[in-house]
């Protein structure tokens, strides 16, 4: 299965960072793509891409006690992102897997562009959050 | 049922502040955030939370604006959950037998009033 890591440091302590990557109702403020979002319950929530305010994509915002990470899966085309945060010094590390799955891979390069950006984009938005 | 180690070092957090030790809250709060968390903590939930206890810290440390700023953040995120609440079918069973939203064991309106009256007790706007 293609899949690939990333890794970003932010400046804002964990706290920030987390309040950001744990609530879905503020990825569109961060995550490239992403339009909107409707939060349901659970984790559940709806994500509308950019430009298409009429194709609903369920996702699914897990969390696993055991596991310090945050895994935010696609309902529709089983993208799956495993997102970490760790202390660096006053700051954040942020790292995230990604896999994506054999009939998607032809969108493993974009991917990557996007979580570049979206990682660029949550560092700097804790920094001043 | 497990004891949520976030909300017990939140719950901490919150009297270390009221009790005058804004540095060591913070510690807890940090402490929160790289705490395991699963779905039995209300991940969505933690986070408005989170900005309140920031808000109280803020007010042991005397700092009005940066106070203000959190506990409307904490308000922003709670409305979100009583906006989301009161949409959802599955929470009707819910609200007729409490009379009120609830989020799991969260309820977003309490805790909106929460926020507000230490928002008038701060005196921050």
């Amino acid at each position: 299965m293609p899949a690939f890591h990333d890794s970003a440091t932010s400046i804002a302590p964990p706290e920030e960072v987390w309040k950001l990557l744990y609530d879905p109702s503020r990825f569109p403020d961060w995550w490239a793509g992403i339009g909107t979002v409707e939060v349901e319950n659970d984790g559940e929530y709806t994500m509308y891409p950019d430009g298409y305010p009429n194709f609903p994509m369920a996702q699914l915002l897990e969390t696993q006690r055991g596991q310090q990470r945050v895994t935010v899966s696609c309902l529709v085309s089983d993208l799956r992102f495993e997102w970490r945060l760790e202390p660096n010094g006053e700051g954040t590390r942020i790292t995230v897997y990604v896999e994506i799955p054999e009939t998607e891979a032809h969108r493993l390069d974009t991917q990557r562009e996007i979580i570049t950006s979206s990682m660029k984009r949550l560092a700097e938005l804790a920094a001043v959050a | 049922a497990p004891i949520s180690r976030p909300l017990t070092r939140l719950a901490v957090a919150e009297a270390l502040a009221r009790g005058g030790q804004p540095d060591a809250a913070a510690e807890q709060i940090r402490a929160t955030v790289l705490e395991p968390i699963g779905a039995s903590d209300i991940p969505d939930a933690l986070v408005p939370r989170l900005a309140r206890v920031q808000g109280l810290v803020a007010v042991a440390r005397g700092d009005r604006p940066e106070a203000e700023r959190r506990f409307e953040e904490a308000l922003a995120g709670w409305e979100r959950l009583l906006e989301r609440s009161v949409k959802a079918d599955s929470v009707s069973s819910a609200v007729a037998a409490l009379g009120r939203p609830v989020v799991g064991l969260v309820e977003p309106e309490r805790e909106l009033a929460k926020v507000r009256e230490e928002i008038a007790d701060a005196g921050v706007s």
